[in-house]
């Protein structure tokens, strides 16, 4: 029985419950666990050793504590007992991608006939500095590096499709192939690091390669029964969260 | 009769005015011909001192025209890199008149640069702006298409600007021998192949240097009639002559060239005025602290106070300094694109 973990932001929602529409399949071969929490949250837990979570010294505010156990049973968790731990939901702040794929046309992707316009090294050389920014470092160099391969990433999913209009929108294709670029990248630097990276399964990303709207309906929340609405981008469902962890559970089982 | 000098004020006897000033005093050194408010829109071009001008305006609150804006979220160096952010539109250093002259033309139809692509190891670069993409292009088309959005962009800024600030750089450049087409730089600094049959040193002298500039001006006011002009002449020395003389003697016979031009033309022409940064700079008061050790780059400290001046006489105080990006005190030399500067790595 191989023991795994879940851990992550409001992201691990979606794994949550799709571990419940697979979990009969991997019933005599994983224990499955979960540790999760909100993003303002999460990015304030550390470790000690290798105990994640909110500790005695930490500056975590009470009823933010308060929060984590209530989700989690716990406000922390040793990883030393487990085989396999993923981390969902790393946030690659790539807002500013979209804007760019809206407002730019770029050399040998589809256009829109924009007044503005990006070189390809240009674009690939804006695409690149995402995966320098602090929260990948942080996964990358940090603490989170001493769980070597035991250790595999997951990403924050990719914005919806619905976003861009229809998948031939040359805005579609150039956020999609800007994704690519960064997962390539990503996937470079968790192999350097000694991690595994989890790209998003290809059945939930539409042919730009952005998150199917179909996967975006009744994206569940941490806590509670509400769903994410239209607004939300990123947040996907257990169907979604299903692919994800088959993806990775077949990968080690 | 007393003496015509009686009943001058201060600031024209040099006791009184410079003697005993600190360099950091600037006041009275610059009346503006006119006012400049943050309701003008600025357009800004020039040698690349002209970046510390635009990024000074900027950061004072100015509306500084920026009509090739980086694409959001790119990293200030990365932009920098691709001359981005630099200027009003990514021309990158127009270090003559006689290029501002060639780029207005060719913005407006008139001419088509010859020469127009350079190669350096099997990519592409516009010859006229070859550091904005510095790693080149895929093919020469790539770069046509890229010119031809270039060209529109800098229509947009002159239709939008109120106020052209030009800060005259070089007389030194070189030119296409047979259709005299100006470069920014010397083929083979950046990318190109120097041919001596083909590409040929011009020093331009006064009458160039004011004949350029007047025929930009009215290219500009072809589209604008009543566009204002604020001119400045770079302190930065030339890293090197193609003059025969040394690099000291060629550089202050280019600056005076240039000081004299744009003297003149702020003398005569009521939509031109000038800003004395090159004298701030320069001056005896200064005492060459407001350049880095290297003795050609200006220190941000020199930049600050020249700045200081332009938008003290404007009734703005230099608040937003906090504001602009700050560059780095240990990269202060390398913090503006300066083709220039390459032809040092070159003597290496």
């Amino acid at each position: 029985m191989i023991r795994a973990l879940v851990i992550g932001n409001s992201h691990a929602a979606a794994l949550i419950k799709g571990w419940d529409q697979i979990r009969d399949g991997y019933a005599d071969k994983v224990d499955l666990s979960f540790f999760a929490t909100w993003e303002p949250i999460y990015r304030q837990l550390g470790f000690q050793g290798l105990v994640f979570g909110a500790h005695a010294d930490s500056d975590l505010p009470q009823h933010s504590q308060d929060r984590l156990v209530e989700m989690n049973g716990t406000a922390q968790v040793d990883l030393t007992g487990f085989d396999h731990v993923l981390h969902v939901g790393l946030l690659v702040p790539d807002a500013d991608l979209i804007d760019t794929a809206r407002r730019f046309d770029v050399d040998g992707l589809p256009e829109a006939g924009h007044p503005h316009r990006l070189s390809r090294p240009a674009f690939d050389a804006l695409v690149d500095s995402h995966v320098q920014r602090p929260p990948v470092r942080a996964l990358l160099q940090g603490p989170w590096a001493q769980l070597g391969n035991r250790l595999t990433v997951l990403r924050r999913p990719r914005a919806r499709q619905s976003l861009f209009g229809p998948a031939e929108s040359p805005a579609a294709s150039i956020f999609g192939t800007a994704q690519g670029r960064i997962n390539a990248a990503l996937a470079d630097q968790a192999a350097s690091a000694g991690i595994r990276f989890l790209p998003q399964p290809v059945q939930t990303l539409t042919p730009p390669g952005l998150s199917d709207s179909r996967f975006a309906d009744t994206a569940p929340r941490l806590m509670g029964d509400k769903t994410y609405t239209r607004p939300d981008l990123y947040h996907m469902n257990a169907v979604y969260g299903a692919f994800c962890l088959k993806a990775w559970l077949d990968s080690m089982t | 009769m007393p003496s015509p000098y009686a009943d001058l004020p201060p600031r024209a006897f040099w006791r009184t005015a410079v003697a005993g000033r600190e360099a950091a005093q600037t006041a009275g050194l610059y009346e503006p011909k006119f006012a400049l408010t943050k309701a003008h829109r600025i357009l800004t071009a020039g040698s690349c001192f002209a970046q510390h001008v635009g990024r000074a305006l900027r950061g004072a609150g100015f509306d500084v025209i920026d009509e090739e804006p980086a694409p959001a979220g790119m990293p200030a160096a990365l932009a920098q890199r691709f001359g981005y952010g630099l200027y009003s539109a990514r021309y990158g250093n127009l270090y003559t008149t006689r290029h501002l002259r060639q780029l207005l033309e060719e913005a407006a139809g008139l001419v088509s640069p010859a020469d127009p692509v350079w190669e350096r190891g099997g990519r592409f670069f516009d010859a006229q702006r070859p550091n904005v993409e510095p790693d080149g292009l895929d093919t020469p088309d790539l770069v046509a298409l890229h010119r031809r959005h270039h060209l529109a962009a800098i229509g947009r800024a002159l239709d939008a600007a109120d106020v052209v600030v030009f800060t005259l750089g070089l007389t030194e450049g070189w030119i296409d021998a047979e259709t005299g087409t100006a470069f920014p730089t010397a083929p083979e600094t950046i990318a190109g192949h120097y041919d001596p049959a083909r590409h040929r040193f011009v020093n331009d002298d006064y009458p160039r240097v004011l004949t350029d500039f007047l025929a930009a001006r009215d290219l500009i006011r072809a589209r604008r009639p009543d566009m204002r002009f604020v001119l400045t002449v770079s302190p930065v020395p030339l890293t090197a002559t193609m003059s025969g003389q040394h690099v000291e003697v060629a550089t202050a016979g280019s600056k005076a060239v240039l000081r004299a031009v744009a003297g003149h033309l702020a003398a005569t022409c009521d939509d031109i005025d000038y800003f004395p940064s090159y004298e701030i700079i320069t001056s005896q008061t200064a005492q060459g602290r407001f350049y880095a050790a290297n003795r050609r780059s200006v220190t941000e400290q020199g930049v600050q106070t020249a700045m200081a001046c332009f938008l003290a006489a404007h009734g703005v105080a230099p608040l937003a300094q906090a504001q602009a990006p700050m560059p780095d005190p240990e990269s202060e030399e390398d913090d503006v694109i300066c083709e220039e500067a390459l032809l040092d790595a070159l003597r290496r």
